[in-house]
Formats: C-alpha cells, sequence, structure tokens
C-alpha cells in the first residue's frame, strides 16, 4: 500500500480523533500533515508491514501533539484553514444542529477519565481495533474492552438527552 | 489385653474449616463473579473481566451520533517528496 493510499484511509480518522480529543480543527490539519510527512520519513522501514500503520500513525500524532504542547509558543499553524471551515459531508442534518452535537460530544468526552475517553475515541473515531489499541495503549486487550464499555456506559448517562 | 480403652472417640471436623491451613482447594465453590457489573473500581488491577462483544460495537445509538458528528474532512494531503 502507497502512503497516498494510507493517507486516503487514515487521515479522515485522524483527522477527527484529534478534534475529539482537544486539538482545534487547524491545530488537527497540521498535525494529520506533520505526521504523514514523519511516516513518509520513514517509509523504508515500513515496507510490508501495512498492518502496523494504523497505530503507528496515531502515535506519531500523539507524539507530535505532546511535544506542540511543549513547545506551543514556537508553532505558527497555516492560516488557510480556520476552524470556522470546519465542515462536514452530512447532507441531511444542518451543519448548527452537527457544530451543537459535536459539542456536546466533546463536553462529555472532556468528563470522561482520560483513560477511558482515549480508548474510547481510538476504538469510535479512529476506528483502531482492540489489538491495535491495546499495542498503542500498552495494556491487555480485556482492559482495553472494559475502558471503552465503561466509556459507553458513561457517555450514555451524560448524553441520554439526545437520545 | 483390651486394647478398647486406649481407642479415642469419631471426632467429627467441620465441613469446612477455615482455620485450618491444610483446607482442600476442592472446599472452594465459590468463584469471583468477573461480569462487567462486579468489575473492580480499579482500572488497571490487571483482573480479566468479561466485556461482552455485543457490548462493544460500533454501530449502536451513541457510535452513530458521534459517527454523525466526528466527520469532518482530512486537509488536504501533503507532497510526499
Amino acid at each position: 500500500m502507497t502512503i497516498e493510499e494510507h493517507y486516503k484511509r487514515i487521515a479522515p480518522k485522524l483527522t477527527n480523533w484529534l478534534v475529539a480529543t482537544g486539538s482545534p480543527y487547524a491545530e488537527a490539519c497540521d498535525l494529520v500533515q506533520d505526521t504523514f510527512l514523519k511516516l513518509w520519513s520513514m517509509r523504508d522501514d515500513l515496507r510490508d508491514n501495512d498492518s502496523a500503520v494504523s497505530g503507528l500513525v496515531f502515535t506519531i500524532a500523539r507524539n507530535l501533539r505532546k511535544n506542540k504542547f511543549r513547545d506551543d509558543s514556537k508553532i505558527t499553524f497555516v492560516d488557510d484553514i480556520k476552524d470556522g471551515d470546519l465542515g462536514t459531508t452530512s447532507e441531511t442534518t444542518p451543519a448548527a444542529d452537527i457544530d451543537h452535537l459535536r459539542e456536546r460530544l466533546n463536553a462529555a468526552f472532556a468528563q470522561l477519565p482520560p483513560l477511558l475517553r482515549e480508548a474510547y475515541t481510538l476504538f469510535q473515531i479512529g476506528e483502531l481495533s482492540i489489538r491495535e489499541i491495546a499495542h498503542e495503549t500498552g495494556v491487555s486487550e480485556s482492559l482495553v474492552k472494559v475502558r471503552i464499555f465503561r466509556a459507553k456506559e458513561k457517555l450514555k448517562t451524560l448524553l441520554q438527552d439526545l437520545r | 489385653m483390651d486394647i478398647s480403652i486406649n481407642r479415642q472417640p469419631n471426632i467429627q471436623r467441620p465441613a469446612f474449616d477455615q482455620t485450618s491451613p491444610a483446607q482442600p482447594q476442592e472446599n472452594k465453590t465459590e468463584k469471583p463473579d468477573l461480569s462487567i457489573t462486579n468489575a473492580p473500581a480499579s482500572l488497571d488491577d490487571g483482573m480479566d473481566i468479561n466485556v461482552p462483544d455485543a457490548a462493544l460495537t460500533r454501530n449502536d445509538e451513541l457510535g452513530s451520533l458521534v459517527n454523525k458528528a466526528f466527520n469532518i474532512p482530512a486537509p488536504p494531503m501533503p507532497k510526499f517528496e
């Protein structure tokens, strides 16, 4: 699989995951592009190892974001993508409703304990497998399942008025 | 010689003697309930807890809401060269 094919497959999930876990859209876009440029620089090590790429991409993005937090004052974001440009491909729901829903979900995610939030968002938005999440977070698959389950239960409580 | 006087009466041991260190393992019939609803409070205690696969679907009502909200387009692909 080429880097372009990986980008088409993973970049939308990564963008959404970064926004769902606290990055503004413009920052998420920068991180996605930087992540894939880093992946490109590692291409010789990735040949014939397509199955590891999804997890690796999320790990690179997480590390880049941590580093950015550390040196935030040194970062200049591109201005060609603004948060107001944050669109969706939904044709049936007005954008304002989607924005409101996203705000509610972001607020609910923020109330989850960090380990539950990480497991659930990687699973639901990043579409990583249980095995990939276990590998990336360094815990057992059964613990990943427990974290996802508990996150879902908590979210259902927090968002019950939306149902 | 009559040895019957040295015989000890039969001692009835309790069926489940919690004080005895030699308690046979087979008497411990109660197994911990590892269902998700009885999961321990600590998340990182290493216990193997059963989560039903049906609880891990991405296509339930909550998953649909999340997918609807987080359907944001990715940025343009950078030039890989």
